[in-house]
């Protein structure tokens, strides 16, 4: 962390690699701190790394924690010469830490116990299914999934772990559609948000992958299988309710993105 | 300032989910203005104090010059939409020292009012609620208990409960405080749709019947006899002119005062300009359209020289007016003619009492907070509580200051007699002044704001709603001035409002001088918009 980081930070490498230091000095002190975000995809997809668009930035590294562990991540941070935002610790109430490195100004987030954005993903009850330095497979997808406003790097994060990881029902290097599918069976909102956002997913792969049919049909296939593992799950009373009114009622939160502060 | 490089000043975050929606700025803001009080106190002071007035009108004018001040502080809102109200905008937009003294005096003067809102759980609130029942059942001990409550020492003990409840309340959160707020108005819509309901229902005769029949143990045939003590006294109804009129627009324009109070929340709130649009000006029209609306039928049911006459007594002669303060609910509730009818009457009103004590507590807090976040407190006032996730010392020191201000305002004269309404309209003139010239003197700032957006032709109707809500306080300061019965201008509280305007003056110096021998500038804070 003692490096000049504007020089070398613009590099979605040293991003991952600097993650990935904080993440082994988490586990050196015992804390369970896991990458989410588009690091955490990069951290999981090396294989097909070399379709993420050489324009990517990366503003800061996203981790999840659990908040019973807020305590000890504080003091992580501090002893590695980075300042809290005190501000935004109050205005979220302690949902998300903000960490800056008081010399490079990398800038971290550390979300607790649940993503909470255009819809809500609790991932209390998820870290144990699977050890790795990010959150399960199913959850990093579900965390791109669930943006109602798909960006290009979002559609890139998405295409990179269907093409790296197959589709089944357990987490260990997979993702767990069936877990996917329960989830959204219970959220009518979040389901049309995934939804939706697989047929833009369709449309986008087949211009995208113009010139690699084996990742177009590879894409298509784990669209496919996503898609008709979410219909065919027996869906809970509120979902049934909730989908009778439909989008004449807003369905997702809004997120405020970019904004200055 | 425009010469600012903005890389330095600004930063930028995503992916935020604020906790305030629309709704939630509404009902904070139709909260603080709370109708119940508003209702109450206009129809208490207003026919007794300014018999020629019209509660109709004045409540219109009310509306409208409040309307033009919201406007100003929506562009405010939208332009630096950050918790902390106007200490955000007159440090960046004016001067840092002016917006610190001018945020003190103006979270002293509204802590300083909530201490009232605490007397009023139960004046307003539990006084007409058991006395209704007592009377509706036939039960003397709650009658009794009524006019008891109403004493200092358990308004005191009450007022205490009610602001150390708030304070736990938002200690668990600002998710949960909101939830509240939506619980809260549900049962003070009630009370004031119920109150509309039997003021459309019922007639001048039944409400005379009920009076009398209710009155009946305290003065025989009371309505008539009310109405005759107080011509006795030297009150007369006078009948419509314009100049009471346009001075009893002050008392429903001081509850309307609440619909701005969400700017101390502005960093809290998604969708900014929507939601506080909605939240300042969609409360202050929906609260004078009930003003206007329960002024007009209460005339024609309770009459309106009754109502003069009522509020006069209870002063001038008080064994010829009810037991307890004829607030509006204890009329109300009485015109109901029934236990039921009166409890959802004087539950409503409980609720729109109540409604006041967190939301100002929130105001004040998130003052506090800001004004430690720039470093002008000490850090441990930002202090979050890794229990509880909230800025706990901020809570519990507005929580504390409340409570002593209740008690100063039931047990010290000095401070009985305080108005520091004034303190409020000095900090709104000088946010005025500042908001006529922020887009031109921060124009880096301005330029990169949402109000920006919002121009005419180049020119920036922010300066216009600012020019127009300079004019609009500066009326409503002249009649408070020349009203001693609204706030006046008695030595003792101009004498408090500079004292703590100079205070703050002091503190501000002498807390740049100590972070300056810290090593830290915290003149460079003031030349960026405050984080969130």
């Amino acid at each position: 962390m003692s490096q000049q980081p504007d020089q070398i930070l613009s590099e979605g490498q040293e991003y991952e690699r600097s993650a990935l230091t904080l993440f082994g000095e988490s586990k050196h002190r015992n804390i369970d701190l896991r990458l989410i975000g588009s690091i955490a995809v990069r951290v999981r997809c090396h294989q097909y790394s070399k379709i993420i668009s050489s324009a990517r930035k990366y503003k800061d590294i996203d981790f999840y924690a659990l908040g019973n562990e807020r305590g000890k991540i504080k003091e992580m941070f501090l002893d590695l010469n980075f300042e809290i935002d005190r501000a935004l610790q109050i205005a979220l109430e302690e949902m998300r830490y903000s960490f800056f490195h008081k010399d490079s100004r990398l800038r971290i987030d550390v979300f607790f116990d649940e993503l909470n954005f255009c819809h809500r993903l609790d991932l209390r009850n998820r870290l144990s299914v699977e050890q790795s330095p990010t959150i399960p497979l199913a959850d990093l997808l579900l965390s791109k999934l669930q943006i109602v406003n798909l960006e290009a790097k979002d559609i890139e994060d998405i295409c990179l772990l269907f093409l790296e990881h197959p589709i089944g029902d357990c987490d260990k290097d997979c993702i767990n559609v069936g877990y996917i599918s329960r989830l959204l069976a219970d959220d009518w909102g979040f389901w049309f948000t995934v939804k939706q956002n697989l047929a833009k997913l369709d449309s986008d792969t087949k211009k995208r992958f113009q010139k690699d049919s084996n990742s177009y049909l590879r894409i298509q296939s784990q669209l496919a299988t996503l898609d008709s593992r979410l219909l065919l799950e027996t869906k809970a009373w509120r979902w049934i309710i909730r989908a009778k009114i439909g989008t004449r009622l807003k369905w997702y939160r809004t997120v405020e993105e970019g904004e200055i502060f | 300032m425009d010469k600012v490089p903005t890389t330095v000043f600004l930063r930028t975050t995503s992916g935020l989910v604020k906790s305030a929606g629309a709704a939630d700025v509404f009902v904070y803001n139709i909260g603080v203005i709370s109708i119940g009080i508003g209702v109450s106190l206009t129809h208490l002071t207003g026919p007794a104090n300014y018999p020629g007035g019209s509660i109709p009108i004045a409540s219109a004018i009310a509306t409208l010059l409040m309307f033009f001040i919201a406007l100003a502080f929506w562009f405010w809102s939208v332009a630096i939409p950050r918790s902390g109200g106007l200490y955000a905008y007159v440090t960046r937009g004016l001067n840092p020292a002016l917006g610190f003294a001018l945020s003190f005096v103006d979270a002293f003067a509204w802590l300083f009012y909530n201490a009232l809102a605490a007397t009023y759980i139960t004046s307003i609130g539990f006084g007409p609620l058991l006395f209704n029942i007592g009377v509706f059942s036939n039960d003397a001990g709650l009658v009794r208990l009524a006019q008891e409550i109403v004493q200092p020492v358990p308004q005191f003990i009450i007022g205490t409960v009610a602001v150390v409840l708030a304070g736990i309340l938002l200690i668990t959160g600002m998710r949960k405080f909101f939830l509240f707020q939506k619980i809260l108005f549900l049962i003070a819509l009630i009370g004031i749709i119920t109150s509309i309901l039997f003021l459309f229902v019922r007639s001048n005769g039944e409400f005379v019947a009920n009076f009398n029949t209710a009155m009946a143990p305290y003065i025989p045939n009371a309505y008539d006899t009310v109405i005759e003590a107080a011509k006795t006294k030297g009150w007369r109804f006078s009948g419509f002119n314009w100049e009471d009129t346009v001075k009893l627009a002050v008392w429903p324009i001081l509850p309307l005062v609440g619909g701005i109070f969400s700017i101390a929340i502005g960093g809290e709130i998604r969708e900014v300009k929507k939601s506080q649009g909605i939240g300042i000006l969609g409360s202050i029209i929906v609260a004078g359209i009930v003003f206007v609306l329960v002024g007009h039928l209460s005339y024609r049911v309770f009459g309106t020289e009754f109502q003069g006459a009522v509020a006069f007594n209870s002063t001038a002669d008080p064994t010829k007016s009810t037991p307890i303060t004829p607030f509006f609910p204890l009329l109300a509730g009485i015109l109901a003619g029934n236990v039921v009818g009166s409890v959802l009457i004087s539950l409503g009103f409980l609720a729109w009492a109540y409604f006041w004590i967190p939301a100002t507590l929130v105001y004040a807090e998130r003052a506090v907070l800001a004004w430690s976040l720039d470093r002008l407190t000490p850090a441990s006032f930002g202090y979050v509580s890794e229990r509880f996730h909230t800025p706990v010392v901020a809570i519990v020191v507005t929580v504390i200051l409340n409570i002593a201000f209740l008690y100063l305002f039931l047990f010290i004269p000095f401070f009985s007699t305080l108005t520091l309404v004034l303190a409020a309209m000095l900090a709104w003139t000088i946010t005025m002044v500042a908001g006529i010239l922020f887009p031109f003197r921060a124009k880096e700032l301005y330029k990169r704001s949402g109000a920006s957006g919002l121009d005419f032709q180049g020119f920036p109707l922010m300066s216009v709603a600012n020019f127009l809500g300079l004019i609009s306080v500066l009326i409503l300061t002249y009649l408070l001035w020349n009203d001693p019965l609204a706030a006046g201008h008695s030595p003792q509280s101009l004498l408090t409002i500079g004292s703590v305007f100079g205070f703050g003056f002091a503190f501000f110096y002498i807390m740049k001088q100590r972070r300056k021998r810290q090593g830290i500038d915290i003149a460079l804070a003031f030349k960026e918009i405050p984080v969130e």
